[in-house]
């Protein structure tokens, strides 16, 4: 008996064998994330499991490493990195049937959840109690908050509350070794010692598999309203948004995108975007309404003085709505139709600040010269953590992957990209995630840092069964 | 298959470049049967690793694809159509001689043999339908046409409709025989049956002149509606409305006079009639015209309704499953404090009390029909309870 026959024995023993599957349509669905890493080589599992507690993981995580089986822990493969990927095939352990919701508690402004719990739900439960979760990407209604909580986590609403992993106070997690424990609870400062959480939080599954989260939440704003924005480049933009700063206004929302990644989230709603608009500016505000509009006019008013025009109310909430996906508007959202011909996948590399507009320059000249022009994908900064700056850029960059010539380009250009930003002082950046899409430069970047890491991996998982071959582990 | 299927490579592309899983977490068959091969996502993966040759088809495909029970959200989720997709791929694993688990197959083969898909006993569901007399002495209104599921599996809605006409005075003919519309042979993929129903009805109404059909079956309305004009190669040459169109107009014609009720009811959109045909608001204005009753929605409504689990083939195919199905949407009325849920289809009258049943719930359960009749007085007068 092959050791993936052995361990699928045993995994339906632990799981019952309707939640553990070998066939392939099954299979196929876990196969592949967001991005073009996840096209460009045969990722298909060996096995998918869909455990229903923390127990189970643990009996698993044992099996696993008894069998010398790989295990990719997966929660809704949306990724951007390739991350969840089971690159050396193995097992996938789906998280998703982990979702409930353990515990709200609204005196304390806490919510304990299961790891595969979709942030919808929890943010709807969180609505319920008056309460406001405020970790919402754009696949909010897919994807859970265990994924968001290993990659870095992009919120609408980061501009004031930060990544996801900002929004944790607690953690129980199962290590590769198949041990369980509890970091951190549900007291607002519940570290009394180094900041262990850190290690699992953005680990994108290679430290350990988080079962269960302790999540701030906060009192929910009456209001909400906002603004958008036209200028004619990143530079002017940003000058905008260091006026806001000081101007001590502090939005929720700060997107700013790129005209030609505008267009392509005008995608469903057709909503026409000013000729000479070249860099546009989403400003979200939340409070009282008196609060909520002063805060507007403040955020306009510096804007305007750096020759931003403002953006018609439709397409402010044309954009809103596309990015702002949630059980109410979810038939906006672009995605699907906006991705037929290409797939986008990302340069996720921090430069500083002074040198976006450099960087995106060159970005846009590479595409030139790979002959990616007037195609409707492009640059997005996002202002995460806790502020009005976007501090973090990256590129969306539109492949044909139909044509291989087309995939094995992306791999050039991404080479281009990330060495240019490590030449600008910049660094790669897990905005996105690390995984199979940056992880080549991380090594280099880290330097003696990374034999610490692979110590630290050593450690909590010492056969290397969590997700084996991704993020630079070999 | 490549023909059928090639419209859709560009949707399954789409999905595999994109995988953004909006489609999975309200998809009833995901929820049911846990992976994400059971999803629109699952399922058009299979479909792209189909066309690329990488997958052949095979029974275990089949189970997934079958189990889909075309109910349209990963429509409104993804932007393509997606369901059309996964129809399509039911029709094609057909042609291509891949089978769904017998039990759904017996949808088809008895469709085929005796004309309905129950195997039930035509002629005698005509001559219930002979017997019902005209109403009203002018020229009639409209033609009412009653579908295999009301004829066979819940008469009684023959008699809650045409009481409900009589009330209003309302002047119709009974269409006098039972053919099926071809839904449930659509709904599992076997086109060529679903065409041959279609164009047998087509035929009937056109020898007996009816332009005015009137249904009270979701799935008759959206086949008239929606699938007609392809499976007959031209637009229909009647036009169809659904019972609660009707109603909703008697009502607001004053032609109908409705009793009072003291009951928190709530309101599931059969997906053939809200999702894939759009008509919401109706149903609703009809509750809202009863004295006393408060409609509360389930947190599912309108759009984004939950499928009640029967469509596709899944009530005759996967039973137990879809009476699992329905009972989560029996839940969600319960959350929503109904104690009356009101539907307007009768195949999702019986899932859902399946579903009640099931979890031993005590909701009472009926069509619109059924709640309307009881309400209205002969002539116009409200009928005292
Ligand atoms: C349409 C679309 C829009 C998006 N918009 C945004 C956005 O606005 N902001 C943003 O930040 N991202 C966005 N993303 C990217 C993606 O949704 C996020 O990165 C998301 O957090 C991934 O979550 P997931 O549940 O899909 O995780 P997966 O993709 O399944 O996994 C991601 C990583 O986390 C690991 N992992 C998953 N669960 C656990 C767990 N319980 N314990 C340990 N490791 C785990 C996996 O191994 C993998 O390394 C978008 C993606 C799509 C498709
Ligand atoms: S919504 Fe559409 S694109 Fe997204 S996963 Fe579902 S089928 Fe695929
Ligand atoms: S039509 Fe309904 S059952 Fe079928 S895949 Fe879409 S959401 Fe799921």
């Amino acid at each position: 008996m092959t050791s993936i026959e052995s361990v699928y024995r045993r995994l339906v023993e632990i799981a019952g064998s309707e939640y553990v599957s070998n066939e392939l349509c099954d299979r196929l669905a876990y196969s592949k994330d967001y991005s073009i890493e996840g096209i460009a080589k045969d990722y298909t599992p060996d096995i998918v499991v869909k455990p229903a507690n923390s127990d189970e993981i643990v009996e698993i995580v044992k099996a696993a490493n008894e069998f010398d089986v790989p295990l990719y822990t997966w929660g809704a493969g949306t990724s951007m990195s390739g991350n969840p990927l089971a690159v050396r095939h193995g097992l996938v352990l789906d998280m998703k049937r982990m979702n409930q919701i353990l515990e709200i508690d609204s005196e304390n402004l806490t919510m304990t959840v299961q790891a595969g719990t979709v942030h919808d739900e929890i943010y709807r439960t969180a609505l319920k109690h008056n309460l406001f979760f405020t970790h919402h990407p754009e696949s909010s209604i897919s994807s859970t908050i265990g994924g968001a909580l290993s990659c870095m986590g992009m919120s609408i609403y980061g501009a004031k509350y930060g990544y996801a992993y900002d929004q944790v106070l607690g953690v129980e997690v199962v290590l590769g070794t198949g041990q369980k424990m509890r970091i951190g609870g549900k007291n607002y400062l519940s570290l009394p010692t180094h900041n262990l959480l850190n290690l699992f939080l953005g680990a994108e599954g290679t430290l350990g598999i988080i079962t269960e989260v302790t999540l701030k939440v906060y009192p929910l704003p009456a209001f909400r309203d906002r603004v958008s924005y036209g200028f004619a480049d990143i530079r002017t933009s940003m000058e905008a948004c260091k006026r806001i700063h000081s101007s001590g206004c502090w939005p929720e929302t700060v997107y700013a995108f790129d005209r030609r990644s505008l267009v392509q989230y005008m995608e469903r709603a057709k909503t026409p975007i000013p000729s000479e608009v070249r860099m546009a500016v989403l400003f979200g505000c939340s409070g009282d309404t008196d609060m909520v509009e002063k805060s507007l006019e403040v955020v306009s008013r510096c804007c305007e003085e750096y020759g931003g025009s403002r953006l018609p109310a439709e397409v402010t909430e044309s954009w809103w709505k596309s990015v702002n996906i949630t059980r109410e508007n979810f038939d906006q959202s672009n995605f699907a139709l906006s991705h037929t011909a290409y797939e986008p996948d990302l340069i996720d590399a921090c430069v500083p600040f002074s040198r976006f507009q450099e960087y995106s320059d060159f970005c846009d000249e590479l595409k030139r010269e790979f002959g990616w022009v007037e195609i409707d994908f492009g640059a997005f900064a996002v202002a995460a953590p806790r502020g009005p700056i976007p501090f973090c850029i990256y590129f969306s960059v539109p492949i044909d992957t139909r044509i291989p010539r087309e995939v094995n380009h992306w791999f050039e250009f991404k080479e281009r990209m990330y060495r240019r930003a490590l030449e600008l002082g910049g660094s790669v950046s897990d905005a996105n995630g690390v995984g199979l899409r940056s992880a080549p430069w991380v090594r280099e970047e880290l330097g003696p840092a990374w034999q610490l890491l692979t110590g630290i991996k050593l450690l909590v998982d010492p056969k290397r069964i969590l997700n084996r071959g991704n993020r630079g582990f070999d | 298959m490549a023909v059928r299927l090639a419209k859709y490579e560009d949707w399954a592309r789409a999905c595999m470049h994109v995988r953004c899983g909006f489609c999975r977490e309200n998809c009833c068959s995901y929820r049911q049967f846990k992976f994400d091969s059971y999803s629109a996502k699952g399922r058009l993966t299979l479909m792209y690793h189909w066309l690329k040759g990488n997958l052949r088809p095979d029974s275990t495909m089949a189970q997934r694809v079958f189990s889909c029970t075309s109910c349209g959200l990963c429509d409104i989720a993804c932007g393509y159509p997606q369901s059309e997709a996964i129809q399509e791929m039911k029709t094609a694993l057909l042609e291509a001689n891949v089978l769904p688990p017998e039990d759904y197959m017996v949808i088809s083969r008895r469709t085929r043999e005796t004309g309905n898909p129950y195997a039930e006993d035509s002629s005698q569901a005509s001559n219930l339908l002979r017997a019902i007399s005209k109403s009203g002495t002018g020229p009639a209104e409209f033609t009412l046409f009653f579908g295999c599921t009301e004829l066979f599996r819940s008469p009684k809605q023959l008699d809650y409709v045409t009481n409900i006409l009589r009330a209003a005075k309302a002047s119709f003919y009974v269409f006098p025989q039972n053919i099926c519309c071809g839904s449930p042979a659509r709904r599992i993929g076997d086109i060529e049956q679903a065409r041959a129903q279609a164009e047998l009805v087509s035929a009937a109404f056109e020898s007996s002149g009816p332009r005015d059909i009137v249904v009270s079956c979701s799935g008759c309305y959206r086949t008239f509606t929606k699938d007609y004009a392809s499976l007959t190669d031209q637009a229909p040459a009647f036009s169809t409305k659904h019972t609660v169109q009707l109603i909703d107009t008697l009502i607001a014609e004053n032609r109908l006079v409705l009793g009072s009720l003291s009951k928190r009811i709530t309101y599931h959109d059969p997906c053939h009639l809200g999702r894939h045909c759009g008509v919401y608001d109706e149903p609703r204005r009809i509750l809202k015209a009863i004295p006393g009753v408060e409609l509360v929605e389930m947190e599912w409504n309108r759009k984004i309704s939950r499928c009640c689990g029967a469509g596709g083939g899944m009530k005759v195919g996967r039973p137990q499953d879809a009476a699992e199905i329905a009972s989560c949407r029996v839940q969600e009325a319960k959350e929503a404090g109904a104690s009356v849920l009101v539907t307007a289809c009768p195949f999702c009258v019986r899932n859902l009390s399946d579903g009640a049943r099931l979890i031993g719930s005590d909701i009472e359960i009926k069509t619109i029909e059924f709640l309307v009749s009881e309400l209205v007085g002969i002539a116009g007068r409200p009928r005292k309870k």
